[in-house]
């Protein structure tokens, strides 16, 4: 069981050093520029998971020219029509597209300047047409809104478009020329299919890559976690058997211990962001918060280390009525000497034993500090925020959102966890017969 | 024992007037940061004096029923009428009810988590720890992935299915009992059932933990003397399991006591998943209040509400544990 521990560890370290490396930088610095994303479907699983069931992907085509013409081929072998097609031309004038089904039928879907970018799907007048042309019974268009208008388009012929969809597989021939005239080989415009999955890890309500959160946040949590659960033990060891030293300093650092202890820390934590973090507005909407990981890690200690603190008291308190203290107090021993030569030994698996137990708690915190919009950098508490920012009306609980996270985070705590225990057994636990001896 | 109690809580509240003033010193110097001002002004202690006076006021303001101030000012034969919302105004109209509605939201919600988790966690924990066997068993790995993972993460699993899947409990509180009280059929189970999926929330994640912490104080114990004299005496099962119960349960206190924070902010958490509009909601606001608007007193209000909870909180375990300790009865 240790040895698969270690090997959690170990594969969560190597994520934390790979897994930036796996994510296009754009998208990090983009995450919270909701246009940067309007190319991507929103709310779509992963592409491993629409392979099972037969979602068509997202991608972009790569175009052919043909005699002034450019022609996209698209492989449709999927059981439900894409979510849109999008066309971005990259010249102003005047153009005429067309897609051509497995069937060879010609549809005409657009003739006329395109503003910016172009959606398929909002094409009401040639879905119509289309609609009218191959589907039995003939739907209406809000039908066709709310079921998505391109199952016209990819439905076969003679069939039910809107509620009983037969896909007509094959390849689709999308058409793209000048409605005056052929196109020159460099105006090649980009045409993306919004597929119904996306990437490794899919979308959210945004649209945003669930991988890019996911993968370039391992940094980030695993050095606050590590680092912030690593300051913790240490900071809490100090405070902790300091201040039950019976002198001034020792009565100081009690009262510090206790305030902190005594102190919310969610909202010590946000105040503490704020005052630390480097802050941004982003668009005159979004205040984005940069924060030094090693910064964060701090905030993430001084906030848990007044109960931390507590417990290593209350320990060393303990340890202090045993007899052989005693003893030793009689034999002229000074209280750091004691502290030194007694206590330690018992605190420091104790501190060991803290950090392994903190790890998973600090990751905790940060993903929460993301409920509250309080994300300082990018960690995985950046992905926590999205369903809040979308908000609750807008909220869908989508699994590949919250299952990656939920399992990492199980996993994570489960290795440091048992770790933990594996100190508690070896060092913590005292057999009763060296009980009786005290 | 009653001197003790009052110079236990006593203590507790000199604590709690620090933790205010650290609050309202963090708060003001964000405040500061924020608005472009010095920091380091912002904390001398007579402009931190004022802050604290105006954060109070807001704080005690904001139960003030009235919900806006109107200021007429008549210049050159027209008048100007400005309507200045008060602190009562800015929370619910930010929040969505009443502070006091607020607080009472938030304190049913842990009260009654707080009072199923005690009740069924030092059961299961007292019967795992002392006769093993299958609570024992399952305890032992629900524990600890317990208290890893977060609580949202469950919140979320409990949203899915009951909400998501099953249709079973409302998601949105609010919009829960909007829609009740405009159908008028507002009743204390509209609230109750609104309430359930964060109550169940906080109930499921923290009866593991707590059931564990009884379980591991009561395998500690049951190796005492006292208890193997019992067992060969051939005492009943449940007689040793309320003595032990009796034995371990100002340490449980101890741990529910500082558990508390612990537990307040899963509760924020919950509350804003859920849409409760409690003092998680308020807290929220007000975080975001304070990051675009640069004004701290919301965040204020919330922070000082919590610390309150927690200064109840403490005093009455500290009360309880007074009271339920032997050894502390023995040297009173």
């Amino acid at each position: 069981m240790r040895r698969l521990s270690v090997l959690i560890i170990a594969f969560f370290i190597a994520f934390a050093v790979i897994g930036p490396h796996t994510v296009v930088k754009e998208n990090v610095e983009n995450w919270n520029n909701e246009t940067y994303w309007k190319y991507n479907p929103a709310g779509v699983p992963p592409e491993w998971y629409g392979e099972f069931i037969g979602l068509p992907k997202t991608e972009w085509l790569h175009g052919v020219y043909e005699n002034g013409s450019f022609v996209y081929y698209y492989d449709f072998h999927y059981n439900k029509a894409p979510q849109d097609i999008l066309i971005i031309p990259n010249l102003t004038r005047s153009l005429k597209i067309s897609i051509i089904d497995p069937l060879g039928r010609k549809y005409l879907l657009w003739n006329g300047i395109i503003p910016g970018s172009l959606k398929v799907g909002t094409l009401t007048s040639s879905i119509e047409e289309i609609a009218d042309e191959k589907c039995v019974p003939k739907p209406t268009w809000s039908q066709l809104l709310f079921h998505n208008p391109l199952k016209a388009i990819f439905s076969k012929p003679g069939t039910d478009c809107v509620f009983n969809f037969v896909p007509l597989k094959g390849t689709y021939r999308i058409v793209i020329t000048g409605s005056y005239g052929g196109l020159q080989p460099g105006d090649e415009p980009r045409v993306r299919i919004l597929g119904l999955s996306y990437g490794r890890l899919g979308t959210d309500v945004y649209g945003r890559d669930v991988w890019t959160g996911f993968a370039y946040g391992a940094r980030q949590t695993i050095i606050i976690s590590l680092l912030g659960a690593g300051i913790l033990a240490l900071l809490s060891l100090a405070l902790g058997s300091l201040s039950v030293i019976s002198t001034r300093a020792g009565s100081l650092i009690n009262v510090i211990s206790k305030i902190l202890a005594s102190t919310p820390s969610l909202p010590l934590a946000v105040i503490l962001v704020v005052l630390l973090g480097r802050l941004e507005v982003v668009r005159m909407t979004t205040i984005k918060i940069q924060m030094n990981p090693y910064a964060m890690a701090l905030v993430v200690a001084i906030v848990f280390i007044g109960t931390s603190s507590r417990k290593i008291r209350s320990i060393v308190e303990e340890e202090l009525r045993r007899g052989y203290i005693e003893s030793s107090k009689a034999l002229g021993a000074s209280p750091l000497q004691i502290l030194r030569l007694h206590v330690l030994p018992v605190l420091i698996p104790y501190t060991v034993y803290l950090f392994s137990m903190s790890v998973p708690g600090v990751i905790a915190f940060i993903t929460l500090l993301g409920f509250f919009n309080v994300v300082p950098g990018f960690n995985w508490g950046t992905l926590m925020s999205t369903p809040l920012m979308a908000g609750i009306a807008k909220y869908v609980p989508y699994w590949w959102q919250i299952v990656p996270l939920g399992i990492s985070l199980g996993a994570i705590a489960y290795a440091f966890i048992d770790l933990g225990r594996t100190v508690e057994r070896k060092f913590l636990e005292r057999p009763k017969t060296l009980k009786t001896q005290n | 024992m009653a001197k003790n109690i009052v110079s236990s809580i006593f203590r507790e509240f000199i604590i709690f007037i620090i933790v205010v003033v650290l609050l309202s010193t963090l708060i003001s110097s964000a405040e500061a940061r924020l608005t472009g001002k010095s920091v380091e002004s912002a904390v001398q202690p007579g402009k931190l004096l004022n802050k604290t006076r105006e954060y109070l006021r807001f704080s005690v303001k904001v139960f003030n029923n009235k919900t806006m101030n109107i200021i007429t000012i008549t210049k050159n034969e027209s008048t100007f009428t400005y309507y200045v919302p008060t602190p009562h105004g800015i929370y619910t109209s930010w929040v969505g009810t009443t502070p006091g509605k607020s607080i009472l939201l938030t304190l049913t919600i842990m009260t009654l988590s707080l009072l199923l988790i005690l009740i069924f966690g030092a059961l299961w924990g007292l019967r795992a720890g002392y006769r093993g066997g299958l609570p024992d068993r399952i305890l032992s790995v629900l524990g600890p992935s317990f208290s890893a993972i977060p609580g949202w993460f469950w919140a979320v699993v409990l949203l899915w299915v009951l909400w998501w899947k099953l249709s079973v409990l409302p998601l949105s509180y609010l919009d829960y009992v909007h829609r009740a009280s405009v159908e008028g059929r507002v009743t204390i189970f509209t609230y109750l059932k609104g309430l359930s999926l964060p109550i169940l929330t906080l109930t499921l994640v923290n009866i593991p933990v707590y059931a564990m912490t009884v379980r591991n104080l009561v395998v500690r114990e049951k190796s005492e003397d006292y208890v193997i004299i019992d067992i060969i005496k051939g005492l009943p099962d449940r007689k040793i399991e309320r003595k032990l119960l009796r034995v371990v349960l100002p340490s449980f206190l101890t741990f529910t006591s500082y558990s508390f924070l612990n537990l307040l902010i899963n509760d924020m958490a919950v509350e804003v998943l859920f849409n409760v509009p409690g003092i998680g909601r308020a807290f929220l606001i007000g975080a975001w209040i304070l990051l675009y608007k640069g004004r701290g007193d919301l965040l204020f209000f919330a922070s000082l509400v919590m610390s309150v909870m927690y200064f109840l909180n403490t005093s009455i375990f500290e009360a309880l544990y007074l009271r339920l300790d032997p050894r502390v009865r023995r040297d009173a």
